[in-house]
């Protein structure tokens, strides 16, 4: 039996070729095939390079049904290790742009692994100059601001 | 905010980033924007911020050991221990009460003793107030002055802490056994 394909189309207007099985991780995909069968689905705010990645994700994580799945019969364990090395070789604003796909599309997991990666970089910092810096983020405090959230976090002896 | 190509990220997704953040990291940088902060201290976000905590990781593990000591100067020092994905952090506090009330509370813990005011403190941020003497320690103390010397067996008073939900306070609460204090009327204080 052959399986059941969609296209998805990226913001240059390249398509991709999906399984179903795959796409429907995605609750709004899942939600659209329904709604739209035959159709290809423009997701014009996404370019091909994360689109391609994005489903790079969902192939790795699809669960097969058959059980003679050749891509993904990898353990739990396996699959976290690979969550970790997929989601750090992606450079900082490729990450944030996985990110907004993940939440965009609704895919539980991929946000999970993307906002716990960011998490991790924001932990690793050593003081707010350097997120704010990391991030791109507008310092609205002003000195004596800063100065009293600092008192406020002395440890009460 | 976070930024992505000049553009601001959704508050609610920099919400989703901060969430998976240990307690220590969100203290340390309130101070990078003012949307942060608003949100870092927002008890939504923090109700958030702990059933996320508690799905990542493994248990969380409260060891107590021996006597503290009031007069003894705190040190700041903090030995850490990674086991697993759970991270292992000494702390030291200042007080004389030796029991633990069972469990914690929003990840507040209740120390106590008999004889000395109850302690409740945060692991995470160090905050700690202890609490007045409570009416009934003042008669545990007499009572087992008296009956020290007989070997009279009374049950130790324990204390619960645990939080008000309609209030959204939280609350000591001591168990005894009345007739053992010869109070009639009353079990709890």
């Amino acid at each position: 039996m052959s399986k059941k394909m969609i296209v998805l189309k990226s913001s240059e207007g390249v398509s991709f070729v999906v399984e179903e099985a795959v796409a429907r991780q995605s609750k709004i995909i899942s939600f659209l095939v329904e709604e739209f069968p035959d159709r290809e689905l423009p997701l014009t705010n996404m370019t091909s390079e994360i689109l391609r990645k994005t489903i790079e994700y969902c192939k790795k994580h699809v669960v097969e049904d058959d059980g003679g799945g050749d891509s993904s019969s990898s353990s739990s364990g396996d699959l976290k290790e690979w969550d970790v090395k997929f989601v750090a070789e992606i450079d900082q604003p490729r990450l944030m742009d996985l990110l907004m796909a993940a939440n965009y599309l609704d895919i539980p997991s991929l946000l999970d692994v993307t906002c716990q990666k960011v998490a991790d970089t924001i932990a690793a910092c050593n003081d707010e100059k350097e997120i704010r810096a990391t991030f791109n983020i507008e310092n609205d405090f002003t000195e004596e601001e800063v100065e009293a959230i600092r008192m406020e976090n002395q440890y009460p002896i | 905010m976070l930024k992505r190509h000049g553009e601001l990220l959704p508050h609610d997704v920099v919400e989703l980033i901060l969430e998976r953040l240990p307690v220590v990291s969100l203290l340390r940088f309130k101070s990078v924007s003012k949307a942060w902060k608003a949100t870092i201290e927002s008890p939504s976000f923090k109700q958030r911020q702990q059933i996320t905590c508690k799905k990542s990781r493994g248990p969380d593990v409260l060891y107590v050991t021996g006597f503290g000591n009031e007069e003894e100067e705190v040190k700041e020092e903090e030995a850490n221990m990674v086991v697993g994905s759970c991270v292992i952090r000494s702390l030291k506090f200042p007080t004389r009460s030796d029991k633990v009330c069972y469990g914690t509370c929003d990840g507040l813990v209740c120390l106590f003793s008999n004889r000395h005011p109850s302690v409740v403190f945060n692991p995470a941020t160090r905050w700690r107030r202890s609490f007045p003497l409570s009416r009934v320690q003042p008669l545990i103390i007499s009572h087992f002055k008296a009956r020290s010397k007989l070997y009279c067996h009374t049950r130790e008073p324990q204390l619960g802490f645990g939080k008000d939900k309609v209030r959204g306070t939280y609350k000591p609460v001591w168990l005894f056994n009345s007739s053992e204090f010869d109070l009639d009327d009353a079990t709890t204080f």
